[in-house]
């Protein structure tokens, strides 16, 4: 069967690559191929890649088409080509988790629990996926494998950390991506490169086989360029798993179904107070006309958002530091220079501090979950900027110059602090990139997330149009 | 909560506690991230919360 228009201008969606895949009118193979060599001819100028898995993509790729010859149904993502930030475990990979330190691991025995939920549905896995070092970034500016470039302007940066993971799906290579926040690690980088991203309720999706970063504040999900695809990549890497302590034992809760359910009963608010003060004008602009394409009149000011933040900067500051201790006492010239120091630096703090937060965090969520009592759904921007240039160490917001490296996550670190369901949408753009915004839900409600989502998808509110990278 | 002074004293004691041997030339990097975190971290120290109120996450056996 001839290689459908996958290598072309306008690469297929998942759904579209799926339908195509089970239909028989192109093999999976030839998905496989032309990803592949898509990856290969535009990558060069982005660097989202940091491995290309192409022997076990055409075996997987064989294996859905075998599958379809014999009568049977590989899933609802059959042939779908997926990559994967290089913090999950692919069998027989060294998981690099951005580091060089993590280089001189065994590879890896089995396949993240994600991966393997993803796969029994049918996606094939393409390659991994450029970040921050061990995720404690928000621009994947990695001095060991290269800045990923943002494929709507490759001075500047990707968003992180799972910047290669929103620049691979940005730039068409692949049309879902699966990727990790703990403090806005997909939802900065979705903002920045202008796509969709999924950062489910705490504890909702399994972690096991991502290397940790922040147990407290870890969360996995996927990216990608259309709602059905992220939904269909979230309904996929749903289920049980006793493998993840923090993850919760209900039963997948399919969301694909209840897309188009319209807005009817979803009470949706606007966050005002620190949500817009800490944005610039034209970002809060675009949220507002997002928020009228809804309907939306409402606003809402989430109370003690600051702490929040500084909570989660606490608890982050303090487990990361914990978990790479070891590593900072023998061999801390081998970290990455934007992060040691900052890493050290939490490995020192009073320990009081730490539980404080923890307490604080605990104290913020229940005055948020009041206010769920009278809305459903809350919006707000997702950074408060669009993306600053590689390289660039300060940037402003309303005129007051700040670090720009660890406020591009001013505005998801309140959120992702108590674990709310959250999905990233463009909203379009402001000085030319790409800018985001949150759709908020209380937890577990990701299907009304994702309801509003589509409803605004279909209001033109849609991913920025593919941008070879580099070009 | 009262703040601690992050000074090369802090940074040294602190370092020897938890087995970290600062070479000289890390401390002022250290000690600059310490007063960043400790601007950003202020809102989060000034809640009078209850001390025996359980704290997230719960470990149950």
């Amino acid at each position: 069967m001839a290689a459908m228009s996958v290598t072309e201008s306008a690469p297929l969606d998942a759904m579209g690559i799926a339908a195509a895949v089970r239909a028989r009118h192109v093999s999976a193979v030839d998905v496989a191929r032309a990803t592949i060599a898509r990856i290969r001819q535009a990558d060069t100028g982005i660097n989202a890649f940091t491995a290309v898995t192409e022997a076990r993509a055409l075996d997987a790729a064989q294996r859905v088409d075998a599958e379809l010859a014999a009568g049977q149904d590989p899933g609802p993502l059959a042939g779908v080509p997926y990559a994967v930030k290089n913090l999950f475990d692919v069998a027989g990979m060294t998981t690099l988790a951005g580091s060089k330190i993590n280089r001189e691991l065994p590879p890896a025995a089995r396949d993240a629990t994600a991966l393997a939920h993803i796969e029994r549905a049918g996606a094939v896995l393409v390659g991994t996926l450029n970040m921050d070092e061990y995720a404690y970034g928000f621009s994947t500016e990695n001095s060991h494998y290269g800045p990923t470039r943002n494929p709507h302007d490759p001075q500047r940066v990707a968003g992180g950390s799972s910047g290669g993971s929103a620049a691979a799906v940005a730039a068409g290579l692949v049309p879902i991506a699966l990727a990790s926040d703990t403090n806005g690690s997909i939802r900065v980088p979705a903002s920045f490169c202008g796509i969709w991203g999924l950062k489910p309720t705490y504890g909702r999706l399994s972690r096991a086989g991502a290397f940790p970063f922040v147990s407290s504040l870890d969360h996995i999900g996927p990216l990608a360029r259309t709602v059905s695809d992220l939904a269909a990549a979230y309904d996929a890497m749903q289920g049980p798993d006793p493998l993840d302590p923090a993850c919760s034992q209900a039963p997948v809760d399919p969301v694909s179904a209840s897309l188009d359910d319209g807005l009817d009963g979803i009470r949706i608010a606007r966050a005002a107070g620190y949500f817009e003060e800490r944005a610039e004008p034209a970002v809060v602009h675009k949220v507002a006309l997002a928020a009228r394409a809804l309907g939306v009149t409402q606003d809402i000011e989430i109370p003690h958002a600051d702490c929040a933040r500084a909570a989660a900067f606490v608890i982050t500051a303090c487990e990361g530091a914990q978990l790479h201790l070891p590593n900072l006492r023998s061999r801390a010239h081998d970290f990455e220079p934007l992060i040691v120091d900052r890493l050290i630096a939490g490995a020192l703090l009073p320990a009081a501090w730490y539980v404080q937060a923890q307490r604080v965090r605990r104290w913020y969520y229940e005055a948020v979950m009041r206010l769920f009592a009278d809305v459903d759904v809350i919006l707000a921007p997702a950074t408060p900027r669009p993306a600053q240039r590689i390289g660039e160490d300060t940037f402003s917001i309303r005129g007051i110059p700040m670090l720009a490296r660890p406020n591009a996550g001013l505005l998801t670190q309140p959120i992702s602090c108590i674990g709310l369901p959250v999905v990233e949408a463009p909203v379009g753009k402001v000085d030319g990139m790409p800018i985001g915004m949150q759709i908020i839900a209380a937890p577990w409600r990701e299907a009304l997330c994702l309801r509003v989502a589509r409803e605004l998808e279909k209001r033109g509110f849609v991913a920025e149009p593919i941008v070879s990278g580099g070009a | 909560m009262p703040l601690p002074v992050f000074d090369e004293s802090y940074v040294r004691s602190a370092a020897a506690a938890v087995g970290l041997e600062l070479p000289a030339e890390r401390v002022a990097g250290v000690i600059e991230h310490l007063q960043r975190i400790a601007a950003i971290a202020a809102p989060a120290l000034e809640p009078q919360l209850d001390p025996a109120e359980e704290i997230a996450p719960v470990w149950r056996p």
